[in-house]
């Protein structure tokens, strides 16, 4: 039975061998990274942006937008 | 529309920079100096400061600050999340395409003056600068450190960015005396970082990009991934070097499409004499990937 840190690792193993091997040294293209891999972060990075607007950090962003910000303008 | 694509991207760029910054009413006396309304709740892709007094929406860099340096201590998932979707499909196009400074630097390096190739051995590691910038000064010090107060501060805006002072601070001075007698040490710093900032985008190409700007360097994260892919048809392509030799990011786009550097500016695409580059959606999954635009032209 494989451990909850077995899989994991294998999982995260699986993700950077995906990047690692895009490219051999000389250039040529050894394996590609399939497009699943694309879309199941795509749904990760939504419903990062979804769980962000629930917890009401647009609120802090429109807050922080509408002053003057004067640490940017270099005047903070 | 312009059929040049060097003009119809210069276009496409200086179109968004003005809807991004389309506010008349902050750069007019009397009036809000910046706008306050809802869309201010929405990041935009690019680097365009929210201090600006024409800005319509929020800066994505000082936005992630912003939460992170609360007295919560909290992720920004919001911003983070929507980085990371844009970075997911486009990748580095931003940079190329929806960047009102990448333009600026484009039309700085136009000045006719003999232009600086960085060395392989300085340019190479300074490339990993805007990692550093991104982990260190978005990430990690506005998160950590505090003030006595439970404060944190957005570092990267505080010290480093140069966009701040170019759309933001210098506005802001000229048009609102009462900002003026604030001025000291920290405005006199951001300004040497402005004009450092000018004066090598007149001899390099996009410097602030390359070495240090940790949106481009959040998206690159992505430019493997990205639905939106360049792709080499290896079959078609003859080694003539041509491309390596249009791309101003130092690119070799045969030897590595999608490197974190390259920002889908399409130029090599455009030089290649035998059309063997080309950018799109791919397909399927790993066998058998082929870029959509390339599918369609088989069929026809």
């Amino acid at each position: 039975m494989p451990t909850t840190c077995d899989i994991v690792a294998t999982y995260f193993n699986f993700i950077w061998n995906s990047f690692r091997k895009d490219y051999e040294r000389d250039g040529s293209v050894k394996k590609k990274i399939p497009t699943w891999v694309t879309i199941v972060l795509i749904f990760a990075s939504i419903a990062c942006m979804a769980f962000g607007i629930y917890r009401g950090e647009v609120d802090t962003v429109l807050t922080k937008a509408v002053n003057i910000c004067m640490e940017c303008i270099g005047l903070g | 529309m312009a059929k040049n694509p060097h003009v119809l991207r210069k276009c496409i760029q200086a179109g968004w920079g003005i809807l991004s910054n389309a506010y008349v009413k902050g750069f007019l006396p009397g009036g809000s100096p910046i706008y306050k309304g809802e869309l201010k709740r929405i990041c935009v892709p690019g680097m365009n400061c929210y201090s600006c007094p024409g800005a319509l929406g929020s800066c994505p860099i000082g936005s992630m600050q912003a939460v992170f340096d609360g007295r919560q201590r909290k992720f920004a998932f919001y911003v983070v999340g929507y980085l990371a979707l844009i970075g997911l499909i486009v990748g580095r196009f931003v940079c190329g395409w929806l960047c009102l400074f990448g333009l600026i630097q484009e039309l700085l390096y136009k000045i006719p003056t003999p232009k600086l190739k960085v060395p392989e051995k300085i340019d190479r590691p300074l490339r990993y600068l805007k990692y550093a910038v991104l982990f260190v000064m978005v990430f990690a010090l506005p998160f950590f450190v505090r003030s006595e107060f439970g404060m944190g501060a957005p570092f990267f805006c505080k010290f480093v960015c140069p966009v701040g002072t170019l759309e933001g601070g210098i506005p802001l001075v000229l048009l609102n005396d009462a900002m003026r007698p604030a001025l000291g040490w920290l405005f006199r710093w951001k300004f040497l970082l402005l004009i450092i900032c000018i004066l090598s985008s007149v001899f390099i190409y996009r410097p602030f990009c390359k070495y240090i700007c940790p949106l481009g360097a959040f998206y690159a994260l992505f430019q493997k991934v990205s639905l939106v892919k360049m792709h080499v048809d290896e079959s078609a392509c003859v080694n003539c070097g041509l491309c390596a030799k249009t791309c101003k990011m130092n690119v070799n786009p045969c030897k590595n499409p999608n490197s974190g550097e390259c920002i889908r500016c399409r130029e090599c695409i455009n030089a290649c004499p035998k059309h063997a580059l080309s950018m799109g959606i791919r397909e399927k999954g790993a066998l058998g990937e082929k870029d959509i635009s390339g599918v369609m032209e088989e069929k026809s």
